[in-house]
């Protein structure tokens, strides 16, 4: 999915053609740390941010950077005041398994390591720029949950109606990321 | 900074090249009480020629 | 910034006075600075509590102030005092909560003048709880990525001010107990409130490190906080390495040269003490090295005392001089024992090149406890005296103590990084159990 430079709309581009999917709603310009186009170092790896999407949750926002890393995959940075983190969707069978519902506190088992749900809020999508591997829509809101591992991993489950996807991921130290701007 | 530590080395590697070709004569190896005045009575020959 | 923008300023709602806002959408809890109550920033700031904020304490940094750390442009938004008691001394130190939009909370703590800065810390690391260190037998430690972090010390604070905007609801007098521990770089904090664990790493602002705050240029920290890490000079480490190098080959050149007993001239003499005095000519092919003449006696638990005399190639007397050559045996109720080597030398160095003389006596001798000890160690006069000249002797005396001189320098950068590295660690709480 992009979005359009010379309009406010957002284009679904599809194996069929392009569809009209949308608007992009209105990215205020505030400081940030990295910006469509830029190139970030975290560690060994070069992420090229394709597509900026903001999220509000009442009282503020975060922000989403969809990015490519050097083999071409998929990542999400997700952006809010310092906290950074940088996950990879999880495929269906390796989301991980519970029994009953996730609520704040509660604790879950994934891949030897112990996860405790940390957060639980909506979010609403507000602004978008760029392009993303599926789409997204302004004024779209759905569920999100950050669960917390002891070892230092991050799980995020991000829920709209019935559907459901996973993403796994870390923590990243902003004064760990070089910006290679534009 | 390249250039004090240059010097340095430099200053060493002098320092060291000459204690060593002293050394290699025995410099500091030579007694000490060897007394380069003459006594009156000793096992030999005395001085030819008169003490000023 | 995720805070919406339209949000820069309030009113408190107990007194009425304008609040700037300074910190981002997670702020959870504003004190007012003019009549001390917390406003719940998630409830339309309604009044909670109510803090005491005549006892502001002292510090160069406000609230409101701004400027660089590491780079980043952060901006103070709260402050706190923590107050630890601990058998009947109290401390107190400052807490200032600052911001970026691009890189988060953080705090910047001031104390005895020293400025540091610690920010949450995300990464992978084991626990470091209050059980295991008072478990451990040897000081604790943690790994964190390529660090070790040792414990530090333990201790249990309260907020007795704060002011301003926090990510959190600070409570007066509520305990918090930190257990810390340090690396070369940075220390590691582990917290406990509530169930919530968090650990927060500090490091050490630097002067330069730090820019802008409004803070006084004459800004001068007293002594060695634990954190600051040694400003060790450009060259320190090249100096030690060199040094260091330096001494090892002065040392290896010294014994190499200390072994070097140069060339015998002509052959080893012996003679029968009843030849005595007699004299040797010798040649010395090279002026300006020394020749050693070596004397060595047969006596057993006596002492001989050889008059040497040499004269140089015109006959003239360079030096008259003497040697003792003794040897003492004996056994006692730990063993045999000996003292003594039955030799001795004499080195000079020869003026000129030519035949040179020596002439040797025997002017005294004696035995050692003569009465005492006849019968348990044996004793006899010396009979027979060997003598033998070399040329070209070597000495290691000079490379040994040129050596000692580069270890000298070599050894100053690590004796100032251990008493620094003393000082340090000077409070931590950590005593060794053998040390009781």
């Amino acid at each position: 999915m992009t979005t359009c430079d010379a309009c406010t709309t957002t284009i679904l581009l599809e194996d069929t053609g392009l569809r009209l999917a949308g608007e992009q709603g209105v990215l205020h310009d505030v400081p940030m740390i990295c910006q469509l186009g830029d190139e970030l170092k975290i560690d060994k790896g070069r992420y090229q941010i394709l597509g900026h999407a903001r999220f509000s949750y009442g009282r503020g926002t975060w922000d989403e950077f969809w990015a490519s890393d050097k083999a071409g995959s998929p990542v999400w940075i997700s952006v809010d005041e310092g906290d950074l983190i940088l996950q990879r969707e999880l495929s269906q069978k390796d989301w991980p398994k519970y029994r009953g519902s996730l609520r704040l506190g509660r604790n879950l088992r994934y891949k030897a390591e112990s996860f405790r749900v940390d957060e639980d809020g909506t979010g609403t999508c507000v602004g978008l720029k760029g392009s993303f591997g599926h789409p997204l829509t302004v004024g779209e809101t759905y569920r999100f949950l950050n669960l917390q591992g002891e070892n230092g991993t991050v799980l995020s489950a991000e829920i709209v109606g019935k559907d459901t996807e996973w993403f796994i991921g870390r923590w990243i130290d902003p004064f760990e990321v070089e910006v290679k701007t534009a | 900074m390249i250039l004090f530590r240059l010097i340095f080395v430099l200053l060493s590697a002098t320092a060291i090249a000459g204690t060593t070709y002293v050394a290699y004569l025995g410099h500091g190896g030579e007694s000490r009480d060897l007394d380069r005045s003459i006594r009156a009575v000793s096992a030999g020959r005395g001085l030819n020629g008169s003490i000023k | 910034m995720s805070l919406s923008p339209e949000l820069k300023a309030i009113n408190c709602t107990a007194c009425g006075a304008g609040l700037d806002i300074l910190g981002g959408g997670r702020v959870t809890t504003h004190i007012c600075s003019y009549c001390g109550t917390a406003l719940d920033a998630l409830d339309s700031y309604k009044a909670l509590v109510k803090f005491n904020i005549l006892d502001r304490p002292e510090t160069p940094i406000q609230i409101g102030a701004s400027g660089q750390i590491f780079g980043v442009a952060y901006t103070v938004i709260g402050l706190l005092e923590h107050e630890e008691v601990w058998r009947g001394r109290s401390w107190k130190w400052v807490d200032h909560q600052v911001f970026s939009p691009t890189h988060g909370y953080a705090w910047v703590t001031l104390e005895e003048g020293h400025l540091t800065f610690s920010r949450r810390y995300r990464k992978p690391v084991g626990w470091l709880s209050k059980t295991m260190v008072n478990r451990a037998d040897t000081r604790p430690q943690v790994r964190a990525g390529r660090e070790i972090f040792k414990y530090y010390d333990t201790s249990t604070s309260s907020v007795t001010y704060a002011e301003g905007e926090f990510t959190w609801a600070p409570r007066k007098g509520a305990k918090t107990t930190t257990i810390t521990a340090m690396s070369d770089w940075a220390m590691l904090g582990f917290s406990t409130t509530n169930r919530e664990r968090e650990i927060y790493r500090t490091v050490y602002l630097e002067p330069t490190e730090i820019t802008g705050f409004d803070l006084p240029s004459t800004f001068k920290p007293r002594g060695v906080h634990a954190l600051k890490t040694m400003r060790a000079g450009a060259h320190a480490n090249f100096l030690m390495t060199a040094g260091l190098c330096a001494m090892v080959l002065c040392f290896v050149l010294g014994a190499v040269m200390g072994l070097q007993n140069g060339t015998l001239v002509d052959r080893h003499h012996q003679f029968n003490v009843a030849q005595l005095p007699v004299s040797i000519s010798f040649d010395v092919p090279e002026a300006g090295r020394l020749t050693r003449i070596d004397l060595q006696g047969n006596g057993r638990n006596s002492w001989n005392y050889l008059a040497v005399e040499l004269e140089d190639p015109e006959g003239e007397v360079l030096f008259e001089s003497g040697r003792t050559v003794e040897y003492y045996t004996g056994r006692d109720k730990d063993g045999s024992w000996s003292e003594g080597s039955n030799r001795a030398s004499l080195a000079f160095f020869p003026p000129v090149t030519g035949t040179y003389s020596v002439t040797l006596d025997l002017e005294e001798s004696g035995f050692w406890a003569p009465n005492v000890n006849r019968s348990s160690s044996p004793q006899h006069q010396m009979t027979q005296v060997s003598l033998q000249v070399r040329n070209g002797v070597s000495s290691g005396f000079w490379l040994v103590l040129l050596g000692l001189g580069f270890g000298c320098i070599g050894g100053f950068p690590l004796l100032r990084r251990y008493l620094h590295n003393k000082a340090r660690w000077r409070d931590s709480d950590w005593v060794d159990e053998d040390d009781d």
